[in-house]
């Protein structure tokens, strides 16, 4: 049994994965699923709402998100902009056309939901602190 | 073909949305074109650096599924299932009088029903926001059919109808009309302060000269709510001293009539003074699980199936019955709040919120003249009241909201 998986394993590198390549974007997509969907969904979000509190183009965003090595849209950046407008439809940020150029801005809503993720990320922040403290 | 054309082709064939397809093709147009043109002052050449971008986006196919997700129209269907309920519940009334009338109630109201569900459906596919510009066209043709009620209509007791076909309708008919005008007006230009007073006036007056004290009353607050929530927020004061203004020049008007106004209060203190103990009576020995049939002593006329509706209901069916009633009505009322705040284009909210001032008034004051807690005005219960013209006008105003709330991830889109 241990063989024949074996063999296949070999047969697989020879022929399916012939000629994948494991990039740095493979990677970084990997980790990214890896450490978790959900919180990695949240930390964009306040990301962006954070980054909105000023107007905003769409690649404006992206560049200030990846200074913040938030990579999630690597190699899918179109689907940024789905982000953007489901965050539109919540009605937490407002889109503005002005000049043929789409800007984005935060929202009073918008402003509540970040309010709480900010109120999460400080208790998350005292509770570190208090724990380095005590080693 | 341009790289960059094609990609764009590819996302917004999978969107169907008109609007969303153009919107969403700029937006991503001017993403590339800027992060090409980075790549070139990085020193590729034109055709590479287009690859590269096209590469950067993703999927092409994914996001234009994504997109078309997200800009389609979308049906509210917990105001849909709740509006049927309450259509399904409607037929309760028109059962509970058969026995007793032997007109053919039933059929009317199942006529009337058809009509309503036409009605919604067909409001509920069409954009609202093509009404937009249309406030003044509406507002003559609502003015147009007062004046046509007011010398060609029936006086029956104190008030004016007019025939339309075998049935005869209040004058609460012209009111999806002045909402459609009032939601149009606040969110065009701004009016003169003047112009927007005689607009005012018309058909106040109107509703005044044929008796309809209620629904005058309800057409300013409706104005003024609008035009206050709308643009003209700096002039809803001064609107509320002409609300005051109003109320006094109509007192006069009725002292002038004669002795209407004073009718009204002797309406409300004298006249149904029996009608209401004995409602009390029969709110009294409902229990929770009705009686099933009225006692024969109780002698039903128009007033029980129309205004105090809910007294032979819950005599029958029980408080059961009517809490559960009374449950899906603020449930949808709860539902048109929700598109309210969840709408972002101008026109759809003010008919969403003239809506909910129209619906919840009626339901609220509908409710309290059943208990006699406020003054007698002909103010009938949306969807439980006995009435075709008044189901149907109260449907056209659940199809306005559906389709605000159907339309509003495209129509936001505009902006």
């Amino acid at each position: 049994m241990d063989e024949k998986l074996a063999s296949l394993k070999k047969a697989m590198k020879n022929t399916v994965f012939k000629d994948l390549q494991f990039t740095d974007r493979h990677r970084r997509a990997i980790s990214s699923s890896i450490n978790g969907g959900d919180s990695e969904k949240n930390k964009i979000l306040f990301a962006v709402l954070q980054l909105v509190r000023t107007e905003k183009t769409g690649m404006e965003i992206l560049t200030a998100l990846k200074s913040q090595a938030l990579f999630a849209f690597e190699g899918k950046e179109g689907m940024m902009y789905t982000f953007l407008h489901e965050l539109e439809n919540k009605r937490w940020i407002v889109g503005e056309w002005k000049a043929e150029r789409k800007y984005y801005k935060l929202t009073e809503k918008g402003a509540k939901v970040l309010g709480k993720a900010s109120d999460m990320r400080k208790e998350v922040k005292t509770f570190a602190q208090s724990w380095s403290l005590g080693e | 073909m341009d790289m960059k054309e094609a990609f764009l082709n590819r996302v917004t064939a999978h969107i169907r949305s008109k609007e969303a397809k153009k919107v969403v093709r700029l937006e991503l147009y001017q993403h590339m074109r800027e992060l090409s043109s980075l790549w070139e002052e990085e020193g590729m050449t034109k055709e590479e650096a287009e690859k590269k971008t096209i590469e950067q986006m993703g999927s092409p196919a994914q996001i234009g599924k994504k997109m078309n997700k997200l800009h389609r129209p979308i049906i509210d269907w917990f105001a849909l299932l709740t509006m049927i309920s309450l259509i399904a519940l409607s037929f309760l009334t028109p059962i509970l009088f058969t026995k007793v009338s032997s007109s053919d109630m039933l059929k009317m109201h199942s006529i009337g029903v058809s009509i309503s569900v036409c009605i919604v459906g067909l409001l509920m596919f069409f954009n609202y926001e093509k009404l937009k510009n249309k406030g003044l066209f509406f507002y003559i043709a609502g003015c147009a059919f007062l004046l046509y009620m007011h010398f060609f209509g029936t006086i029956k007791g104190s008030r004016t109808f007019v025939s339309i076909g075998p049935v005869f309708s209040s004058a609460y008919i012209t009111f999806p009309l002045f909402l459609l005008s009032w939601a149009s007006f606040t969110v065009r230009n701004r009016m003169s302060f003047l112009a927007s007073s005689f607009l005012l006036v018309f058909p106040f007056f109107m509703f005044i000269q044929m008796g309809y004290y209620g629904p005058s009353l309800l057409y300013v607050l409706l104005a003024l709510c609008l035009t206050g929530a709308g643009k003209w927020n700096r002039k809803g004061s001064h609107l509320s001293i002409w609300f005051v203004v109003l109320i006094l020049s109509a007192y006069a008007a009725s002292l002038l009539r004669g002795t209407t106004l004073s009718k009204v209060i002797d309406l409300w203190r004298e006249k149904p003074y029996q009608l209401f103990s004995e409602s009390f009576y029969l709110l009294s020995r409902a229990g929770w699980f009705g009686n099933g049939v009225l006692p024969s002593t109780v002698e039903l006329n128009t007033k029980y199936y129309v205004d105090l509706i809910f007294v032979p209901l819950t005599y029958m069916y029980g408080w059961l019955f009517s809490l559960f009633l009374l449950f899906l009505m603020s449930f949808l009322l709860f539902r048109m709040y929700r598109t309210f705040i969840g709408t972002r284009e101008p026109f759809g909210r003010a008919l969403t919120l003239g809506v909910i001032l129209l619906y919840g008034v009626t339901c609220v004051w509908g409710l309290l003249m059943g208990m006699g807690k406020v003054p007698f005005l002909n103010v009938s219960v949306p969807f439980v009241s006995y009435g075709v013209i008044s189901f149907m006008i109260n449907a056209s105003f659940i199809g306005f909201v559906l389709s605000v709330y159907r339309w509003k991830n495209i129509n936001s889109l505009k902006e």
